[in-house]
């Protein structure tokens, strides 16, 4: 392998372990308060009830596991898929509020209702993190990874 | 050596990405719902229901029965705040008012230290099964507020007169 590759597999590695933390980061709030965080779906105002428990119950979950698999390079491919699935759905749902001019709290790193109002800034910060997810999930190579490792061994 | 044609790299990777994908997303429904009904949190949250055995003794504040609550309501004299989770408040809440979940409630709140101690303040919960709203009434006494009662009947009775409710 050559030295540029060998700086693009370890640019890609950081960045996929960065985009890991953050996933991880944004979903403890949510996990271990799952009643606030379905309070911070329903003000969306797209579902409510039943429906935003229930996302409330397994979205979190998800983003924790995609961040684990981020760090560790474990289903890695299957955790940025599933990020870039994520990330388009928060951009189209964060888009829909903003063009409805709702004045509300994103609900995405912390659920205190007062803070992280939406903004402008949410879909260029997520369309920075689509492009991230991307380029982790179509390099053909995860270096520090432990699917690696555990291919090897099998 | 084998030869892969680009396009068939990319439907590999595809299949490769969404078998995980599926794998992760059952995992996390897994662990959401075990991890809610371990903690008794999200569906599996269970609300309190005891019922006062003396309410309006000395140590509780004042009851206001449905049409005291509604005049102050109407008259815009009380501010209300609903004691229940953040989740119940925002399914539905009674007009005008502001949310204070009991779990959350301490004398540092920013909406308590906010508000002059003078003000008007009627707490409520879901109903007559509930004791929350008398929970949050007592400790915003002890925080200062000279003027707390607790709305009995709560959101159920609210929303069998029709008042005005949000959203």
């Amino acid at each position: 392998m050559t030295t540029p590759q060998i700086r693009r597999d370890a640019a890609i590695a950081v960045l996929r372990i960065l985009l890991g933390v953050l996933f991880l980061y944004a979903s403890l709030g949510k996990i271990t308060d799952p009643t606030a965080f379905a309070s911070s779906v329903t003000a969306y105002d797209i579902v409510g009830g039943h429906a935003a428990l229930f996302l409330a119950t397994v979205l979190p979950w998800v983003e924790a596991l995609c961040g684990v698999g981020l760090i560790l390079g474990l289903f890695w491919r299957g955790s940025a898929f599933l990020t870039i699935l994520m990330l388009a759905q928060f951009t189209a749902v964060v888009l829909y509020a903003l063009w409805r001019g709702l004045d509300i709290s994103c609900g995405c790193y912390t659920q205190d209702p007062a803070a992280e109002r939406l903004g402008w800034w949410k879909i260029g910060e997520n369309a920075i993190l689509l492009v991230v997810a991307t380029l982790v999930l179509r390099h053909p190579r995860a270096i520090l990874a432990l699917d690696r490792v555990l291919r090897r061994s099998l | 050596m084998e030869i892969h044609h680009p396009k068939s790299r990319t439907r590999e990777l595809l299949r490769t990405a969404a078998v995980e994908a599926i794998r992760i997303v059952l995992l996390g429904a897994a662990a959401g719902f075990l991890f809610t009904a371990l903690t008794g949190q999200g569906f599996f949250r269970h609300t309190t229901r005891t019922n006062p055995t003396a309410p309006n003794d000395a140590s509780t504040p004042p009851f206001l029965t449905y049409e005291e609550a509604e005049s102050l309501h109407v008259r815009q004299e009380a501010l209300f705040v609903d004691a229940r989770s953040s989740y119940d408040f925002g399914m539905g809440h009674i007009a005008g008012a502001v949310s204070i979940p009991l779990q959350d409630s301490d004398p540092t709140h920013p909406l308590i230290s906010a508000l002059p101690r003078d003000q008007q303040l009627v707490t409520y919960c879901d109903g007559e099964e509930c004791s929350s709203s008398i929970a949050l009434a007592t400790l915003l006494q002890s925080a200062g507020f000279s003027k707390v009662r607790v709305f009995f009947g709560g959101w159920n009775e609210w929303r069998k007169h029709h008042q005005a409710t949000e959203p």
